[in-house]
């Protein structure tokens, strides 16, 4: 993707989502169970659900990856993969927030309450609280090792548990939702123009959710490389220290010769000279 | 099978602090690499990630019999490793303790039974009961519970008494050469360097004394290949077959 | 694994042995389930009162009082395996000599069994301090065992995952309701039919499944979380 502000992929994005709002409003019809207006929800509702779990199941992808994937020699696990789950965690929150009150604004319209204890409502609700709990356990570990490796692997056990929650909790008991559109039983029974309007918006926010991680992704990389940065010693006092400290990854730690027996390493590399010590 | 231990610019940070900044060095069978270094000076990091329990940021650390590196397994069954956060359980004896471990690597009661007679932990009291002294003791009949080639010793001798440094350094160095001699011998009564070991280097004179002192039911090591070990210290120790020493900073 | 199977049952047993050769010292987590389990089921019997009395009245709650019992009582005795071995500082000789997997395995056997004894202090007493009838009594017992199944695999990977964090005692209720959620639901449900007399139907199938997906993802993520 084009790092500059008006690329086309965004554009097209833009363009495409003002399409499917205008279709929603403008283009489908309205669905026959539904109060007045209320179903044009559903081109939102829906697909921001949709885009919660593909984003769960990014993170998890992403976690698998940095647990398992391949290392460089030399070093150790591709952190670059942790910060993608993270930062897919946390858009899958904003869209899984949306998905929950746009669904609580329909159920106030439909059956005059914002909270039904519906197993569809809730087993959303209670996804939503384990990946909060994956923010919360990346905030109890101080170590940043630990800490990538054990949320990764929490987010990797959400593969598990994310389908059970968005899939099968919802048909334990009865539920108020409607039924399930293209999942289930493979039959889609919904009007046609309704269905093209619904599949736009899912394609879209989907995309939306893509671009957003991408976003997500790079600030928590730079704000990862000005933490190692001032690690390093090179606090940046302005901007060209700023720029040399993003690019360069510099550490000024001082290279032993290999071969020399009395190899001799210093532990704060803006101190120059090792010496003996004695107490 | 000749063990031997290298790294190279290991660097580890904690936060914003940076503890290790690029370390290096080398040891091989038979050698002993020194670490000292004021405290905080990461002398039990560097230990800690060459045991395997701390993920270093950057940098390599091979550990390779015969220029083939060891996996995990094969790591968890040649390192030993001695450190003042070691701890067992508590409610469990010393024995009981050293049989657990045996049972987990798959070796006889009789090589723990040994090591608490040379070490001379009483074999049945709880480990919470015992002294500072006697829980370092048991710290190295744990390291070498498995016949480990690399040690890693970080402070081993604190808290020891006399007669504890005398024992642990022979152990030290039967590790570092093991020869058909070096042998687990019950009494060490005629041992000369009981008297005074902490100004003498302890290896050329613990070999004399062992082959002078070569009666007795002993068991052959015979074939092992010689260890190697790092032992890390504040302030530097008398210890024979130092290869290298690596100051990480005052 | 390279190595053969029978030094990791090995090291499982091992594990296990230990496990209960403390705790029957210590008494620690028998005391501390016991003792919980038995307060939540006076005060919420006490509570409800004389509905124990009679059932069909609130009945549709009971099932979940239990099973609420038993996650209560699970997540106050269960983390203690894995916090205890890092707050002692006993890892670090387990890490260095312990086969991961097996490590896993044995500490789940231990929580196994422990929850199996819970559940059979805490049912009969359910039973009967709230009066009740089981008409399927075969369905309870598989529902107990396949819900305590799940629920001591899952609490053993979280309470691996949470023994090196800070905040041990909330974190683990935090991180671990969300993933024990759907096995309570389905025990519950499951539970329901059991007094009632209704058949299994599907939730009994589901609720394995979840058991062997939960244990499945605890042995192949707990290395990687156990060891650096």
């Amino acid at each position: 993707m084009k790092r500059t502000v008006a690329s086309a992929p965004r554009l097209l994005l833009w363009l495409w989502l003002a399409a499917v709002i205008v279709g929603a409003f403008e283009y489908a019809p309205l669905a026959a169970k539904f109060i007045g207006q209320s179903s044009r929800i559903l081109f939102f509702h829906v697909p921001m659900a949709w885009a919660a779990f593909t984003a769960f199941i990014t993170a998890g992808v992403y976690s698998l990856l940095y647990l398992f994937g391949r290392r460089p020699p030399g070093s150790l696990r591709q952190a670059r993969h942790d910060r993608a789950a993270r930062a897919a965690i946390e858009v899958g929150l904003l869209f899984g927030v949306l998905a929950t009150v746009t669904g609580a604004v329909w159920s106030r319209i439909m059956w005059g309450a914002y909270w039904n204890w519906d197993p569809r409502q809730t087993s959303i609700v209670m996804a939503l609280i384990f990946y909060g709990a994956y923010l919360a356990l990346r905030d109890s570990v101080e170590d940043a090792e630990k800490r990538a490796r054990l949320a990764a692997a929490y987010a990797a056990l959400g593969l598990v548990v994310t389908p059970f929650f968005f899939f099968v909790v919802p048909r334990i008991t009865f539920s108020l939702h409607p039924e399930p559109v293209i999942n289930a039983r493979g039959r889609i029974e919904m009007n046609p123009r309704m269905l093209q309007v619904l599949l736009a918006s899912g394609a879209g926010f989907t995309a939306l959710f893509f671009w957003l991680h991408d976003l997500r992704t790079r600030v928590l990389t730079l704000a990862e490389r000005a933490l190692e940065a001032a690690a390093a010693g090179a606090y940046p006092a302005d901007a060209a220290n700023v720029a040399s400290a993003l690019g360069a990854r510099a550490s000024a730690a001082p290279h032993p010769n290999p071969s020399d027996p009395r190899g001799a390493g210093a532990a704060d590399p803006v101190a120059p000279s090792p010496r003996t010590s004695n107490w | 099978m000749l063990p031997a231990l290298r790294f190279a610019q290991v660097r580890r940070r904690f936060g914003r602090l940076a503890v290790l900044g690029g370390v290096s060095a080398s040891v091989a069978a038979g050698e002993v690499l020194l670490v000292t270094g004021r405290n905080g000076s990461g002398k039990s990091t560097l230990l800690r990630c060459l045991a395997g329990l701390l993920a270093p940021d950057s940098g390599t650390i091979d550990y390779s019999e015969d220029g083939a590196p060891l996996d995990a397994a094969g790591r968890r069954r040649r390192i030993g490793l001695v450190a003042p956060d070691l701890a067992f359980y508590g409610e469990l004896t010393a024995a009981e303790n050293l049989a657990f471990f045996s049972r987990l690597r798959g070796i006889g009661r009789e090589r723990g039974d040994e090591l608490l007679r040379r070490l001379e932990l009483p074999p049945d009291r709880p480990t919470a009961a015992l002294s500072s002294g006697m829980r370092q003791r048991l710290r190295w009949a744990w390291a070498l519970l498995h016949r480990p080639r690399l040690l890693l010793l970080d402070e081993p001798f604190q808290n020891l008494d006399a007669a504890g440094v005398a024992i642990t350094r022979g152990l030290l160095a039967e590790h570092l050469a093991p020869s058909p001699i070096a042998s687990d011998r019950p009494d060490r009564q005629d041992h000369p360097d009981r008297q005074d070991c902490q100004d003498r280097p302890a290896g050329p004179d613990l070999r004399e004394g062992l082959a002078a002192g070569a009666a007795g039911p002993d068991r052959a090591v015979a074939g092992a290949a010689p260890g190697l070990a790092v032992v890390a210290n504040p302030v530097p120790l008398e210890i024979g077959s130092v290869a290298a020493s690596l100051d990480l900073g005052a | 694994m390279s190595r053969p199977a029978s030094t990791w049952v090995r090291e499982a047993a091992a594990v296990f042995a230990k496990e209960w050769r403390s705790e029957l010292r210590t008494r620690y987590a028998l005391n501390t389930l016991a003792l919980f389990a038995i307060n939540t089921l006076v005060v919420v019997s006490a509570s409800l009162g004389p509905l124990g009395a009679a059932p069909g009245k609130g009945s549709e709650a009971l099932p979940v009082l239990l099973w609420l019992i038993l996650l209560f009582a699970a997540a106050a005795g269960l983390p203690r395996s894995f916090v205890h071995e890092e707050e002692t500082q006993t890892a670090t000789a387990l890490r260095l000599a312990a086969t991961p997997s097996a490590l896993f395995c044995g500490k789940l056997a231990y929580a196994l069994t422990l929850l199996a004894a819970l559940e059979a202090l805490v049912a009969p007493l359910f039973l009967a301090v709230m009066n009740l009838d089981v008409a399927r009594p075969g369905l309870l017992v598989a529902t107990l065992a396949a819900g305590g199944f799940g629920l001591a695999a899952g609490s053993t990977l979280v309470a691996a995952i949470i023994a090196q964090a800070r905040g041990k005692g909330t974190l683990f209720a935090v991180l671990s309701f969300p993933v024990l959620l759907p096995l309570l639901l389905l025990a519950v449900e499951l539970t329901r039919g059991a007094f009632a007399g209704a058949p299994p139907g599907v939730a009994l199938v589901q609720l394995l499944l979840y058991d062997g997906a939960v244990t499945t993802a605890g042995l192949m993520l707990f290395p990687v979380v156990w060891n650096p």
